[in-house]
């Protein structure tokens, strides 16, 4: 998260709970509601507090409008990698990346049950892995998922050409052995 | 010469390109196709330019198998296409997109 947007999303919250306590004081004695309206009556009256005003309302807006797009954007990578030569462009979907990352920690033979893979963009072009997985119980974590880490990095930037920035590995459940023989 | 007719050719040459598992239709395809409606050329848009009826442009969403080069499948794809639409339709291919949808291994593919 870098320090802009983060300072836009303490700012936002910020605001957010103060505009919501000045409103819940409001419904609840009719004292501060009056006591409101005065206030905006006379930010309205006078040139220089309405320009105040108004200049606030500017900033609060593009505020949450930051972190609305912020919170859009985050989660997955939109833009997928487009790169043209003299027939057309090539483009290679996200979900291209996703299943290629999860084939090849499958594949590494690591004692991964499931896994779920998601792409985020990184710094320069750069692309960052999350990898969630469930392990059998009898994997040496750091070990193994260190080779899983290294896989998938391999893997993806031999398959797809694209510099990978870091891989993240959290391991969210480990089921005991027992269960796949017992079926 | 309709779109369809072209999609059907640049389709045929993009599955017959090596490392190509499937072509992925868009969800208004899908949707059509569920109806019972035909769609010629599943997985490729055509679009012939406004000015020049000669000239046209083709989007091929192909479905790799996991082990192939991405870039380099989709390279083949796009010379494939162009030769194969040009050989057969006599128009000129503009360009040739390739937006690789997704990977599946062998094993997925053959269920």
């Amino acid at each position: 998260m870098n320090p802009l947007v983060r300072t836009a999303l303490i700012l936002f919250s910020f605001i957010l709970t103060v505009f919501t306590f000045i409103f819940l004081m409001m419904l609840l004695s009719s004292d501060v509601l009056g006591a409101m309206i005065l206030v905006l009556t006379r930010l309205t009256e006078q040139t220089s507090s309405r320009l105040a005003g108004l200049l606030l309302a500017i900033l609060v807006i593009v505020v949450s409008l930051t972190s609305l797009v912020y919170a859009i954007m985050s989660g997955r990578l939109r833009r997928t990698r487009v790169r043209s030569n003299e027939i057309g462009e090539i483009d290679i979907g996200v979900d291209a990346i996703e299943s290629i990352a999860l084939n090849s920690a499958k594949t590494a033979q690591c004692g991964i049950k499931t896994a779920k893979a998601r792409v985020a963009p990184f710094k320069g072009d750069k692309i960052i892995i999350h990898l969630s997985a469930v392990l059998y119980s009898d994997v040496e974590v750091p070990v193994m998922m260190a080779k899983v880490q290294e896989r998938i990095k391999k893997d993806i930037e031999r398959y797809t050409g694209i510099s990978v920035g870091q891989v993240l590995v959290k391991v969210s459940r480990v089921e005991p052995v027992a269960a796949r023989v017992e079926r | 010469m309709s779109k369809g007719f072209v999609a059907q050719y640049a389709a045929q040459a993009a599955l017959q390109t090596a490392g190509v598992a499937d072509l992925e239709p868009g969800s208004l395809v899908t949707l059509k196709e569920s109806i019972g409606i035909e769609h010629e050329g599943r997985g490729v848009t055509v679009v012939f330019q406004p000015e020049h009826d000669e000239l046209v442009t083709i989007t091929v969403y192909p479905v790799i198998y996991f082990g192939s080069i991405l870039p380099e499948v989709a390279w083949s794809i796009q010379e494939r296409v162009k030769a194969d639409v040009e050989k057969y339709t006599g128009l000129i291919v503009d360009a040739v997109h390739v937006h690789v949808k997704g990977v599946i291994t062998r094993e997925e593919s053959r269920k």
